[in-house]
Formats: C-alpha cells, structure tokens, sequence
C-alpha cells in the first residue's frame, strides 16, 4: 500500500471519527433524530431491528438506560459489539500496510442475525 | 438454444449459449471441445460455434482457480476446472471484504444509511477494477437524491413531554411534502438502476478479467442489491486467499 493511499485511509478514518463524535453531540441536543425514516417502518408497517436505534443512542447519551432498552433493546446490548469493532477498524486504519476489517466468527454473525429476526419477530407481536 | 458438451467421451449440458461463453471464458469448457444443439446435425468445436453465434471470446487474463466454488444460478459443468496460476490473483485490487451480515446490521441499525455510504464504497471499487462500471454514477445520484429528500423534508420545532420521552424542544417530521415523496420515488428507481448497472459490471469483470463464472440471480439483484453482492464478494475474496495461500505454498 503506497504512502498516498494510506494517508487517504488514516483521513477518512478521521473524518468518520469526528463524524461520529458529531452525531453522537447531535443526538443529545435532538434526541428524535435526524436520519430519514426507516424505509421497512414506512411502507411495511412493522418494525425492523433497528428501528428505535437512533432514538436508544440519544437515550443512553443521556443515561437513561431503561428507556434505551425500552427503545431497542437489540442495539442496547450490541453496541459495546459495535464500538468494539469501530475501535478495533479505526487502529487498524492508523497503521501502514495494507487495511484488513477486523475478523468477525462467521457463525456469530449468523447467531446474531438469527437473534435479530427472533427480536423483530417478538417486537412487533406486541 | 440448449448446447449438449462433449469432452473423453463424456456428454454434459444442456448449456445456453451464454453459459458456453461464460464456461469458456472461465476455462471450464475448452474451444477445442465439440458441443451439438439439436438443430445441428454434427458435433463441433465451441470455439467455431461461439465465433458463429456472433460472440467474442472475453479476453482471459491469468487468474486464479477457482475449483469447487458452486457459482449460483447455473449447475456448473463437473469436470474439473483448469488451475491457473496463482501468481495471478494479485492482478485486481480485492472487494471490499465487510462480512454481509455485519453490512447487513449496520444498515438496520443506521436506517440504511450506511448502505448507501457501503453501495458507493463498493462502486467505487468496482470502478477501480472494471473501468467501464457506470455503477458509481448511479449510486452516487441516489445518494444525492436522499439527501435531497431529507432536505424537502419539512422539520418543526416542537415541545414533546410525555411519559418516558420528555426531551423538550426536538426536530421532528410534520408533515409529508409532495416534492419529497418524488425524490422518494426517484432515490429507488435510480437504486434499482445502480443495482443492475452494478451486477452487469460484476458479472463482467468476473467472467473476464478474474474468471470465476459469476452468475448473479436478477430476482436476488432487485430485491437485495448491495446485500447479495456483498456476500458473493466475501465468497470471492476468500477463493482468492485460499489461492495466494496456495501459490505461496507452491
């Protein structure tokens, strides 16, 4: 990997940073969001695994932990998952050499998609 | 017209024409080998048959093998496929290799905002790859056009206090402008395009350049798009290690 195109990778890698030190800073001054309306949510009617996320993030932003998980439950208990996985990709971005996402057991990945359809399933026979 | 394949006495197919190009340009079926419809009254070479049918062998560049890998959508012939060099594989830049389940995920969790920044990653790859793509352009338009929706998206300020979502003064949705609900329309038409725009450049790089006889469902492409490449890509991207690990143990 040439020098030009890991400079290439180290700034993106910090514009998502900041970008996501953004949102987050956004969420807690307008907790309802800002991202378009979940397309599954609006012509289907039900509710995805992932809708109520953004909403759960402003949550726990503000520390209210039992509405988050009221909120979506799923993305609660994900999210150290998630951040762990950013943390892991934004390290690798900084080193040189060429860029590998980090590992994930493909089996957990089916565990947890199996687990994402149990939840949307439970969610919206409520 | 269904193509019968003949090789050592052997009889495989029926194949269509396409799949005989497709074969033949990932090395499976050799032109030497002799094919029959049954319109035609003798056994003869491929190669003459897809020169008469009006088809240009794609140029196979060294690749890598690809035994074994069950391309979906087309019963592959079973003999075995040819082994190419390995010191090939490192021709092409390799697909951005995110497991489809977490692309899966991420879109859940981000109301599909990150399949769009994920198409454009994937298009842009393919642009680097496969020259010709026009996929980033239509991905790119769609995303031009989201955002454009969520601009005509009109916001109040409005004061919620009830139970359990008391957060004062928030940015809200009131209401649906008809302008949005075009751009709506236009960011899924323009989506579709990009879909199909993306498959055809896929399937043309890796039935070319990087020949793994790469077939891609139209029924999956529509409803799945960046999803269902992803998750050929990973299959791809691990044919291609297994291939490095193979040249390097040569």
């Amino acid at each position: 990997m040439g020098d030009v195109a890991w400079q290439r990778r180290r700034w993106l890698a910090h514009a998502l940073l900041v970008g996501g030190v953004l949102v987050c800073a956004a969420l807690v001054i307008w907790p309802a969001g800002f991202f378009p309306a979940c397309p599954i949510h609006l012509w289907l009617g039900i509710e995805c695994p992932g809708c109520g996320a953004t909403r759960a993030l402003a949550a726990l932003l503000r520390g209210r932990w039992m509405e988050a998980m009221r909120l979506n439950a799923l993305f609660v208990v994900l999210l150290p998952c998630g951040v762990g996985f950013a943390a892991v990709s934004y390290r690798r971005a900084m080193r040189a050499g060429e860029f590998g996402w980090p590992r994930v057991h493909e089996g957990g990945v089916y565990a947890v998609l199996a687990v994402a359809a149990a939840f949307t399933v439970a969610r919206n026979l409520r | 017209m269904l193509y019968h394949v003949m090789r050592n006495g052997q009889n495989y197919g029926p194949y269509t024409i396409e799949d005989l190009r497709r074969y033949m340009a990932s090395g499976n079926v050799l032109p030497s080998d002799l094919a029959k419809s049954d319109e035609m009254a003798e056994w003869t070479p491929v190669g003459q048959i897809l020169g008469g049918a009006g088809g240009q062998q794609p140029p196979v560049a060294p690749g890598y093998a690809a035994p074994g890998y069950p391309a979906p959508g087309y019963a592959a012939p079973s003999y075995a496929a040819p082994s190419y060099p390995a010191g090939g594989v490192g021709a092409y830049e390799d697909a951005p290799n995110l497991s489809w389940g977490l692309v899966l995920l991420f879109a859940f969790f981000t109301c599909s905002v990150f399949m769009f920044v994920w198409n454009l990653v994937l298009a842009s790859w393919m642009k680097r790859v496969q020259p010709n793509s026009t996929a980033i352009f239509y991905y790119a338009t769609a995303t031009v056009l989201l955002v454009l929706q969520i601009v005509f998206t009109p916001h109040v300020l409005i004061h919620t206090g009830e139970p359990g979502y008391n957060y004062g003064w928030v940015w809200a949705y009131y209401g649906a402008h008809p302008l949005r609900n075009l751009i709506g329309l236009g960011v899924w038409v323009v989506r579709i395009i990009a879909r199909y725009s993306m498959r055809a450049s896929l399937e043309e790089h890796f039935n070319g350049p990087e020949p793994v006889g790469l077939s891609l469902s139209g029924v999956m492409t529509f409803f799945f798009g960046g999803i269902y490449f992803q998750y050929h890509l990973n299959r791809i991207n691990e044919l291609k290690r297994m291939a490095r690990y193979r040249g390097a143990a040569i």
